[in-house]
């Protein structure tokens, strides 16, 4: 007899709800509160490319490392149907950064590097960070609802962060809604305010809200869609970043508000007969200041035998500058407001990573290597001046997960 | 790579595991890890022990207020909610209570008043189930996972055996089959369909290197009353046995799949159950009365 396929909607139906089961790795793992202890440790090293020669004015070329700690745990809390999960950091910087920009003779622009002049000295940064994030999930049939919370301390900077987040799942955990609004608490108080024409104290804060849709397709495919908006209120210029006009040097000056809009897309897809994942994510994001940019990740996620995976990826990035984006000027601004900062400035990047994960018993390893290149030639559209600060970096970490109770 | 074999009974049959495991530890952590899940969950949906969340479910029955169920057992009722509604309520896991009426050693008819007040505890329509919570409103209804939790248990061990890399091995339970993945040179298991007159000698060879296989048939239990056979398959709506194929099995990507299929095949009956599986989709054969094959299979026989 001939296979036909009408009755398609019954094996789907059937595989959807085969999917939800708990032992198969189903979905309705999104609502479940977990009931083991797993702890991770996460160590990364983060290290910023020297400024070559041609483009640094003075100061040293050495720019950032920073190296991060980090432990997460999550476990079942005390009521039941809810687990807590914690995060813990501790993170060292050191190095410098891009203080602001000149011409040279030839009117080509040039990053003056902190730490270039004696008073400057203290910038020649040594700092550390610590925070700690928590997250609380209660669960309760297919809702999830989520209480989060964080406090990061440096030195010249603190911030608290408090949100809510809930969840529901439909049609068998096929499809989930999610919904979540935050706000954070910044305040920051710039070391050596006097020589940079600051006071010692500023505040600003930022409120967001999401929404996202996740829906399984079918047993292979997954699709995430999620829209961001966010808005900053209060003191958003760099307290130690300067902009050239050419007779004076004047503190970084940015509006005192900006919104923010992204919209998120995942797609995932497993082929099976190669054991294999294609993940592709899309961003697109605008902002208030004038900047849109997109970003496209590609990711193969490929598992090999014994517990073994490996995962490379690439990563494209493409952004427009902000408005008040300005290198330098030889006369005095064309408004009160202006930034020399490279995040700022029109550019492109690219990054590509290696991912490898070894899983044995309840542990699981992984080796992370990503390697990322910006600059003007990366960019989709035309860039007049390339901002000589735009960096390239590398990041190497290393990660262990153990689950108890396995 | 060496093949590995496991043999050991759970849930009322024989269980064996195949496996072809990196090394010999790995090999044994996986055969440990296998017949422990298959152990835990028949402990908890058997019938036949006090304190199995079938119990607790069953004891539930005619409570006005019903009882939360675990996140497991919510989407195994869901996954039976979904057979009920594609089957048009052949696939029924309230229908156990009918066994009350049908006793295989019986050698007269059971009593149709018998059969119809039974009928009156019969019907997942008759349940309140808003996940995760769980109403039988009437005394005497019963739940019984049997239908289900074989093939759960299956495709379970072959998800813990995949997540830890393994890649080749297959799990017989009873005839419900689960694939690891094939042979390590690629060639798949080949997988006899046994006829009832002759259980040595497989009628059909089924090729698997993926998902899983299952088959449902009345040749193992069946009783004959005045010259006719009766299967232990019964019709939830009627509460009779129906007359059907010798058996159907089916092929599908999960075992679990796999049964529900054969199993509302054979409930359809020998001429609707050929239809309704064949616009399934899914790969089956089924054995007819007169020993002859039909199906969409490729077979060596």
């Amino acid at each position: 007899m001939a296979v036909t396929e009408k009755n398609n909607t019954t094996l789907s139906a059937l595989m959807a709800a085969s999917l939800a089961l708990p032992a198969l790795g189903g979905a309705a793992q999104a609502a479940e509160p977990a009931t083991d202890v797993s702890a991770s440790y996460h160590f990364s090293h983060y290290h910023e490319n020297s400024v070559p020669s041609s483009k640094l004015a003075r100061g040293g070329s050495e720019r950032y490392t920073v190296k991060t700690h980090q432990v997460d745990l999550k476990a079942p809390f005390l009521f039941t149907d809810s687990d807590i999960e914690l995060a813990l950091q501790h993170e060292t910087m050191s190095g410098a950064s891009p203080w602001y920009i000149e011409p040279d003779l030839n009117g080509k622009p040039v990053v003056v590097m902190s730490g270039a002049t004696s008073s400057q000295s203290k910038r020649l940064i040594n700092e550390e960070r610590n925070s700690i994030q928590s997250k609380l999930n209660l669960y309760r049939g297919p809702h999830r609802l989520s209480l989060t919370s964080g406090y990061s301390k440096e030195k010249d900077y603190r911030s608290i962060q408090a949100g809510l987040e809930v969840a529901k799942e439909f049609n068998q955990g096929m499809t989930t809604l999610e919904a979540g609004a935050g706000f954070t608490n910044n305040t920051l108080n710039p070391t050596d305010a006097k020589k940079y024409q600051r006071k010692s104290r500023y505040h600003n804060h930022e409120t967001s809200l999401y929404g996202g849709l996740t829906q399984i397709l079918n047993r292979h495919s997954l699709l995430q869609l999620s829209v961001n908006y966010s808005q900053e209120n209060g003191f958003l210029s760099d307290p130690y970043k300067f902009v050239y006009l050419g007779t004076k040097l004047a503190p970084d000056s940015r509006p005192e508000r900006r919104r923010k809009f992204a919209l998120l897309s995942r797609y995932r897809y497993y082929i099976e007969p190669l054991d294999a994942a294609v993940h592709v994510d899309y961003r697109f994001f605008r902002d208030s200041w004038g900047i849109h940019s997109n970003t496209l990740k590609l990711a193969w996620h490929q598992t090999l035998s014994h517990g073994w995976k490996i995962t490379p990826s690439i990563r494209y990035y493409d952004q427009s500058q902000a408005d008040f984006y300005l290198p330098f000027s030889y006369i005095g601004p064309p408004s009160n407001l202006y930034s020399s900062d490279y995040r700022l400035s029109p550019f492109g990047s690219i990054s590509g990573g290696l991912r490898i994960d070894k899983t044995f018993g309840g542990w699981q390893f992984a080796l992370m290597y990503e390697y990322y290149r910006s600059g003007a030639r990366y960019s989709l559209n035309h860039v007049d001046v390339e901002d000589p600060a735009l960096v390239d970096f590398q990041v190497l970490s290393a990660s262990i997960n153990y689950s108890f109770g396995q | 790579m060496e093949c590995t074999t496991h043999k050991f009974h759970a849930m009322g049959t024989h269980c064996q595991l195949f496996l072809y495991a990196n090394d010999s530890s790995q090999g044994e952590a996986l055969i440990i890890q296998a017949e422990a899940e298959i152990r835990r969950l028949e402990a908890k949906y058997t019938r036949y022990q006090e304190n199995s969340e079938t119990s607790r479910i069953n004891r539930s029955a005619g409570q006005v207020a019903g009882i939360r169920v675990d996140a497991e057992t919510a989407a195994l009722l869901d996954y039976a909610a979904t057979a009920y509604l594609q089957s048009d309520g052949l696939f029924d896991i309230t229908s156990g209570v009918l066994r009350n009426a049908w006793r295989f050693e019986q050698t007269t008819l059971p009593d149709s008043d018998v059969i119809n007040h039974l009928l009156t505890r019969v019907g997942w329509h008759r349940l309140q189930w808003e996940s995760p919570h769980l109403t039988l409103p009437l005394v005497g209804m019963e739940l019984d996972f049997g239908g289900v939790v074989k093939e759960y248990a299956v495709d379970a061990v072959v998800a813990i055996c995949r997540d830890q890399g393994c890649r080749h091995g297959l799990l017989d339970m009873g005839g419900d089959i689960g694939v690891i993945g094939p042979h390590p040179d690629g060639s798949p298991w080949r997988v006899g369909i046994r006829t009832p007159w002759d259980p040595d000698r497989a009628k059909a060879i089924i090729e698997l290197s993926a998902g899983g296989l299952a088959t449902s048939g009345d040749y193992e239990r069946y009783t004959e009353i005045d010259g006719v056979r009766y299967g232990h398959i019964l019709n939830p709506k009627t509460g009779w046995p129906v007359q059907s194929m010798v058996s159907v099995s089916v092929q599908a990507p999960r075992c679990i799949i796999a049964g529900t299929a054969s199993t509302i095949g054979m409930l359809n009956g020998i001429k609707q159950g050929k239809q309704w599986l064949a616009e399934l989709g899914l790969p089956y054969l089924c054995i007819n009365r007169d020993g002859s094959l039909a199906g969409s299979f490729s077979t060596d026989s």
